[in-house]
């Protein structure tokens, strides 16, 4: 299957030899810490996956307040296939997040952060809170109860922040409370905003890859490097973890529908022990260790602050860890990072039993 | 193929559910419906391990030639068409 | 019957299989997409339940609309006093009908297209005549219904 007179027609207009020869002169670094080196595409292909599934159920959701409730359910039970494509896209989400943390924590324990590579944690930070955000106002277009809560929890501790808190949470809510405005504004968000920034950042993060090529951590540093060309050879096996991946996800859908609770009532008390989806546990949490008042001010200010700082410092260590930097080993940050991964575990697990 | 269909059809048909309560059944309730949709799942796992073995044919292929660096063909070789 | 040389290369054997089953495969999934963005696609009803007491009694030479499925029908009383039920679409390209009653006519406004009282097309682009219906009255329903349709009421 070659098809020579259709690639002689192209070569005659279009010289693309440059293209090739700089395709294959990408390499990829073999050795034992090479298996992280895939969940940056994985996350891209089960971004894909949520692309396609919820560019599907845009065609039958209705994003006004009234009615959106009631359209998902017409979706899960009467369309063709409704109930697979919303199981997808929830799972798909689920799996998204998941996959995401997998790989901010890895690229922060091999410290693939360090110079020359800045830029690219900076845009994959950004790409981190843009995925959260997907799946915040993805989960309020359910507008059932526990998600209405969830988003007033959110927007509310968002309020809390010194200064901008305010501004955030009228900019987030569209108002001065969750309202059908809300669910407007959150629809904009997910399908269009949210998709726009995506692709930007996401041409940002992926141009710097092919830029600086794959980071090899520094305890393979002095060993002979082995490489294989990343076209056909690590793109083969790419592909091969991605339709695992597709595997894992259609299984979930299939075996695993989700829910959905109540139609949201705004002037109704919030569910019995709601809690936000898994990925805000951890945030929950430490929310709850902190007192109502603490030394005179709003506890959940400080709490607030504290846990801005926090994120600040993680989205800065690039530019803290000067060992790492200079390409020595630092054991401090391997510590903190450590910390963090091990805080977000542990609170998320306390947060889901309690 | 015929898979698919059946379980559209069940699914617009019998299959549908309705709002009761707070209930919606998310799987359809008869076992007819869901044997399908086990048997559909099991069929893509089915083509999908196919598609990897595949790939992985592939894969040892380019290797093996690669190792024989024998990949690439001649600048000017004359081909017949 | 043994052949000395292959009749393709195993590259191609490969290629192949590899690009038949990921079509395949690909097509297989597209599928499913495809069938979820194709909804039932809606038939037309084959007939229609309404209150006799609210078109029996319009006025004469006039004319009352009812939901036909998405489309509209249209209860017609003529000028001397006949009931009749029909499709208030134009047969040229679907736009709705209005009837004029000084002309004793329907007048469709898409192109300008006209059809007398029993629904011939007479003037302007329609090609054919408009689709009439049939109806009875069974238990204080008004039914219309499609010519040569047999009504079956569920039992409520």
């Amino acid at each position: 299957m070659n098809f020579p007179r259709l690639r002689g027609w192209f070569e005659e207009r279009y010289d693309l030899t440059d293209v090739a020869a700089a395709v294959k002169k990408k390499f990829v670094p073999v050795h034992s810490r090479e298996i992280w080196y895939y969940t940056g595409g994985i996350v891209l292909f089960l971004f894909i996956i949520q692309f396609f599934s919820g560019l599907a159920l845009a065609f039958y959701y209705i994003p006004y307040f009234e009615a959106a409730h009631k359209s998902v359910i017409d979706i899960v039970t009467k369309l063709n296939m409704g109930w697979f494509f919303r199981s997808l896209h929830h799972w798909g989400a689920q799996l998204t997040i998941l996959v995401m943390f997998v790989h901010v924590f890895a690229t922060l324990l091999l410290k693939s952060y360090r110079k020359p590579r800045e830029l690219q944690w900076v845009s994959g930070f950004f790409l981190l809170g843009i995925c959260i955000f997907f799946g915040l106002s993805g989960y309020f277009l359910l507008w059932d109860e526990r998600a209405f809560a969830a988003v007033r929890v959110a927007t509310g501790g968002a309020g809390n922040l010194p200064i901008f808190g305010a501004w955030i949470k009228a900019f987030l809510r569209g108002g001065i409370d969750v309202t059908g405005e809300t669910l407007t504004r959150f629809y904009a968000f997910h399908v269009s905003v949210l998709p726009l920034l995506t692709l930007a950042v996401l041409g940002v993060h992926l141009l710097l890859v092919q830029l600086h090529g794959m980071s090899v951590p520094l305890s393979q540093k002095g060993k002979t490097q082995r490489q294989v060309p990343f076209f056909p050879n690590a793109f083969c096996r790419d592909l091969m973890i991605w339709l695992v991946v597709l595997g894992i996800v259609v299984t979930l859908a299939t075996l695993l529908p989700p829910d959905i609770a109540k139609k949201a009532d705004p002037l109704a008390p919030p569910p019995e022990n709601v809690k936000p989806e898994w990925y805000f546990l951890f945030l929950f949490q430490t929310l709850k260790l902190f007192p109502g008042t603490l030394a005179g001010m709003n506890g959940e200010t400080i709490a607030i602050v504290f846990i801005s700082l926090a994120i600040m410092f993680l989205f800065l260590m690039p530019f803290f860890d000067k060992k790492s930097s200079s390409g020595e080993r630092s054991p401090l940050f391997t510590c903190i990072g450590l910390g963090y991964l091990l805080y977000f575990v542990v609170m998320t697990i306390v947060g889901y039993f309690t | 193929m015929n898979k698919f269909l059946l379980i559209l059809g069940f699914l617009l048909g019998p299959g549908q559910t309705v709002l009761a309560e707070e209930r919606i059944a998310l799987i359809p309730p008869s076992a007819y419906d869901r044997a399908a949709i086990y048997l559909n799942l099991a069929l893509f796992w089915v083509a999908l391990i196919v598609l990897i073995v595949l790939i992985r044919l592939k894969l040892r292929e380019i290797e093996r030639v690669q190792a024989m660096d024998a990949g690439r063909d001649d600048e000017n070789i004359p081909m017949l068409d | 019957m043994k052949i000395d040389y292959s009749l393709v290369t195993r590259r191609t054997f490969l290629n192949t299989l590899l690009g038949g089953w990921l079509a395949s495969f690909a097509f297989g999934s597209f599928y499913a997409l495809y069938r979820f963005a194709f909804p039932t696609l809606g038939k037309e009803p084959d007939f229609v339940v309404l209150k006799p007491e609210a078109f029996f009694s319009i006025p004469v030479n006039s004319t009352k609309p009812f939901p036909w499925g998405g489309k509209v029908g249209l209860f017609f009383k003529t000028a001397d006093n006949r009931m009749k039920a029909l499709k208030g679409v134009c047969s040229h390209m679907e736009c709705n009908i209005v009837y004029k009653p000084e002309d004793r006519r329907f007048y469709c406004p898409c192109h300008k297209g006209w059809f007398d009282e029993n629904g011939r097309n007479v003037q302007g682009p329609p090609p054919k005549p408009l689709e009439f219906f049939e109806y009875r009255v069974e238990d204080r329903k008004l039914i219309v219904y499609r010519k040569g349709v047999k009504v079956e009421l569920p039992k409520a």
